[in-house]
């Protein structure tokens, strides 16, 4: 199904436009941020943080990177702080696509990987309530209170 | 009684009247618009936290920002 997107370079535009197609049209907009050079995950299900949680580590050890964690209405995300080429980032999205069972594993949402490997690009939400962990390079946690 | 002729300066300015009022409600919306969509973007700037905002900072050589519409109730 068709959905409208709009892609915008800065967060004002994207404020901006929003507004307009909402006191225009009357539909509830929301802002999220897209990338095709970091690596983003979804996790839809609040009771599973610690499964979501074993996989981000994994992949800040393996990337030798930073992450955050952050608490959304209804589950987490994840960002890698480190960018990477277009076609890592793409390898491993169509990677995760093909390997639904990794994701019910470690909660991560299948349909945004699919979305993502479609789009050529992932996209997230802005609806972050706060920072709920800070993932080391050495896989290591620390919790944001 | 004398009957209003088109085109009479009475009828032109019946005219230039309801035009002008027609001019300043369309006027009028376009300012109630202007204020709506001013306070959507103040609510939805709000809506954004302050870490997050810092956090864009950091990652804006890297990302950029879609509008989409909100997810509907059970989505």
């Amino acid at each position: 199904m068709w959905t409208l997107r709009i892609n915008n370079k800065t967060l004002e535009a994207a404020v901006r436009n929003a507004a307009f197609i909402e006191a225009l049209f009357g539909w509830k907009m929301d802002i999220a941020i897209s990338s095709d050079r970091l690596l983003f995950l979804d996790c839809d299900d609040k009771e599973r943080l610690n499964d979501f949680l074993s996989f981000c580590r994994a992949l800040c050890k393996e990337y030798g990177a930073e992450g955050i964690i952050f608490e959304t209405p209804n589950g987490y995300h994840f960002i890698l702080m480190k960018p990477l080429h277009r076609d890592e980032v793409q390898r491993f999205y169509r990677f995760l696509a093909k390997r639904k069972e990794i994701c019910d594993k470690f909660a991560i949402d299948h349909v945004h990987v699919l979305a993502t490997v479609r789009r050529g690009y992932t996209t997230l939400r802005l609806n972050q309530r706060r920072i709920a962990y800070f993932v080391q390079p050495n896989g290591d946690t620390i919790e944001k209170r | 009684m004398s009957k209003k002729k088109k085109g009479t300066p009475d009828v032109e300015a019946e005219i230039e009247k309801e035009e002008l009022e027609e001019i300043e409600k369309r006027f009028k919306e376009e300012v109630e618009k202007y204020r709506e969509v001013k306070e959507a973007i103040e609510q939805i700037s709000k809506n954004i936290p302050e870490e997050m905002r810092h956090l864009l900072e950091l990652l804006q050589k890297w990302i950029w920002f879609t509008v989409i519409p909100s997810k509907q109730e059970g989505e």
